[in-house]
């Protein structure tokens, strides 16, 4: 071994060079006696390799922890002034304003969905001539239409081609990270993983936590994201159960939490196609899907351009790919794509 | 014959407290201001307080005809080198080691890229500058190659009895208390870098539990300047069963630090790259006994006051280990021979060090 003696060096002692001549010596007769079972070291190697194998796995777990803290502190903020958040509206005069009510919003939907799903559910049950609580869809649990498509792999051509018309959008956009919130098992996100995006995904109700798939719920989620940190973003599921308040606040949160340039996809269910026609259902229901030209008019609104809308079971929908409309899941789904200005 | 210079500034490319190379300079400018000369920092950024006491590179002055000198402290790529090269004034750099990108850059490509940028910028600055001035002789090599052809040694200027000021107690009784019920405390403080190579040291310990001392608990003390590879190192813990011994102390106060020098039985360290490494300097100052993989300028800064092993292969560094914990001879050569080596790099020493180096770069530009 080649050690540096510059002027200033000491006297050796022989004492210590003396151990250091011996230490290997020991150490071999640890490793030849079993102390030390054989490969033990190689095994100790082997397993930190693995761990680290993949750093930008281990960037995003640590994203992910950061995110739960981010949460709790949003929830913990939010906590005690949730009844006067909600009666304000956004404030576009001034951002802190604009975000604090937006943190309310997050909370109070939340908070409305526990305390209210029961007797909500009861009185429209009563009201529905078909007996459904909400449109299919639509169920207070926390899923729609729109996530339970695009996070299992259901191998229907037409969810397939709505995936890649994803896909295609996202292509259109900078890159890099992507969440998908409310993705359930994930599949969207590792069609987006398979064509080189940074992409995460977020669900309540996900049994398949990981690196890239943690369980929060949707506004939590958005809110808890770094701003200006994704290159794309996919909303779907909460997409259809959103208050005129929290559909503003999900613009306006996506277009805060996109990079300039960033593509944001909504998918949601057709509210003209998934509620067997009961207009008292879906009138009443606290919590609903929105038309498209809707979502269209609030990305408009909220610092999007370059528009687009894929609606398959619609009369405009463009060419008719197989995805069927009527009452066929994928018929029931549209989706729209904007670019963040 | 010029006249003597009035300004001698620094710049850097960051500064904060509590950091070897931040102290560092702040030093140099008592020893410059010592001198006679006006002395400021300009700094690229800095930490929250220290306004007042660093200046944005954009107010660095520009005086012509060797009125100023620049003292540029090079730790890492930056534009501030840029500005220094561009500069009128006479230059010396003050190197600090950069860490070689492949070390780093699987984990933290940005920085890698800044370090490949570091060592081509000091590259440039060679042939502008008076004087190269490395903290140790494996710097200083490093300078060499980079074509510096006037180079001298000025050792890290510490103050390591900073240390003995400060004591956190309660933290103090804690680890004394875990102590008391049996067995032993390694130690290794630096941030939670890929190239410092906590895993080494993890894996060394779950040799040394399995070989010698079941109940032996290891102190990790540093920022997690790398996230990513701070959660695989816990992870790695985690996996071989051993989470429970290890301590991730993270960023810790002064006095929390006294406190884990005052604890520790053995600081273990097993960096793939150092270019000076101040916490060896600071174990021994504490009468802890060093265990280190001799790398780069490790064995330099430690001489013969500690155990310098050839590799850090994970049986090799535990049974070194174990040699120093029950050898009592040995223990207590290895605690006077560091404490020693300390008085050899005393703050004053180090002053006169960087005094000297100053007064060389004078006279080599008249």
């Amino acid at each position: 071994m080649s050690r540096p003696r510059p002027e200033n060096d000491l006297p050796k002692n022989d004492l210590v060079e003396a151990a250091i001549g011996e230490i290997p010596g020991s150490a071999a007769a640890a490793r030849a006696d079993g102390r030390i079972p054989r490969g033990f070291e190689d095994e100790l190697a082997r397993s930190f390799a693995s761990i680290a194998a993949d750093p930008r796995a281990l960037e995003r777990a640590v994203e992910n922890g950061a995110l739960s803290a981010r949460l709790t502190t949003a929830r913990r903020v939010a906590g005690p002034r949730l009844r006067s958040i909600e009666r304000r509206t956004i404030d576009h005069a001034g951002r802190a304003a604009e975000a604090l009510a937006t943190r309310g919003h997050v909370a109070v939907d939340h908070a409305r969905r526990v305390a209210s799903s029961g007797g909500t559910s009861r009185r429209l049950v009563r009201v529905s001539p078909s007996g459904r609580a909400l449109p299919a869809g639509l169920d207070d649990a926390g899923i729609g239409a729109s996530s339970a498509a695009l996070g299992a792999c259901s191998g229907d051509p037409a969810i397939t081609t709505l995936e890649e018309w994803i896909v295609e959008r996202m292509r259109r956009g900078p890159g890099g990270a992507v969440l998908h919130v409310e993705c359930r098992a994930g599949a969207l996100v590792r069609r987006l993983s398979e064509v080189g995006f940074e992409a995460v995904g977020s669900d309540p109700t996900t049994e398949v936590e990981s690196d890239t798939i943690s369980r929060a719920s949707g506004l939590e989620r958005l809110g808890a994201q770094r701003r200006s940190s994704l290159g794309g973003l996919v909303l779907s599921g909460v997409t259809e159960r959103v208050s005129p308040g929290s559909a503003r606040a999900l613009a306006h949160l996506s277009s805060t939490r996109l990079v300039q340039g960033g593509i944001a996809v909504l998918v949601s269910a057709h509210p003209d196609r998934v509620d067997d026609g009961d207009p008292i259902t879906s009138d009443l229901a606290v919590r609903r899907a929105l038309h498209p030209v809707t979502w269209c008019h609030l990305l408009a609104r909220y610092g999007f351009g370059e528009i687009t809308v894929l609606d398959p079971g619609g009369k405009d929908r463009p060419g008719d790919d197989g995805a069927g409309g009527g009452r066929s899941s994928a018929g029931t789904l549209y989706a729209v794509a904007a670019r963040r200005e | 014959m010029s006249t003597r210079p009035v300004r001698f500034d620094q710049v850097i490319p960051s500064i904060v407290e509590r950091d070897a190379v931040s102290n560092h300079t702040f030093e140099a400018q008592r020893v410059l201001r010592s001198m006679g000369f006006v002395s400021e920092i300009f700094a690229g950024g800095w930490a929250p307080g220290l306004e007042g006491r660093v200046y944005p590179l954009s107010e660095l002055p520009r005086e012509e005809g060797g009125g100023q000198w620049i003292c540029y402290q090079a730790s890492i790529g930056s534009a501030a080198a840029e500005i220094v090269a561009g500069h009128p004034g006479l230059k010396i750099v003050n190197y600090h080691n950069i860490t070689p990108a492949e070390l780093i850059e699987a984990w933290m490509p940005s920085l890698g890229e800044e370090a490949r940028l570091g060592r081509q910028q000091l590259g440039e600055l060679a042939p502008l500058c008076e004087l190269g001035i490395a903290d140790s002789s494996y710097n200083a090599g490093e300078l060499a190659e980079l074509g510096y052809r006037r180079r001298t040694v000025a050792p890290l200027m510490m103050d390591l009895s900073a240390l003995d000021r400060v004591l956190d107690g309660h933290l103090r009784d804690e680890l004394g208390e875990a102590k008391a019920r049996g067995g032993s405390d390694w130690l290794f403080v630096g941030q939670l870098l890929p190239h410092k190579a906590h895993e080494e040291v993890v894996k060394a310990f779950a040799c040394f539990l399995r070989l010698f001392d079941s109940g032996a608990r290891l102190h990790l003390v540093g920022r997690p300047s790398c996230p990513a590879y701070a959660l695989a190192v816990r992870r790695f813990a985690e996996e071989i069963g051993i989470a429970g011994s290890v301590d991730f102390a993270g960023t810790v106060s002064a006095g929390e630090l006294a406190a884990y020098y005052q604890a520790a039985d053995v600081l273990v360290c097993c960096s793939r790259h150092e270019g000076f490494c101040a916490p060896l300097l600071e174990a021994m100052h504490h009468g802890v006994p060093v265990v280190a993989y001799g790398t780069a300028a490790v064995p330099e800064t430690v001489l013969d006051a500690g155990i310098i092993l050839p590799s850090s292969a994970p049986v090799l560094v535990a049974t070194a280990v174990q040699r120093v914990l029950t050898d009592p001879a040995l223990r207590e050569v290895l605690i006077d021979r560091g404490r020693d080596r300390v008085r050899t790099l005393t703050l004053a020493s180090a002053r006169r060090s960087f005094l000297g180096a100053v007064e060389q770069a004078l006279a080599s530009a008249q």
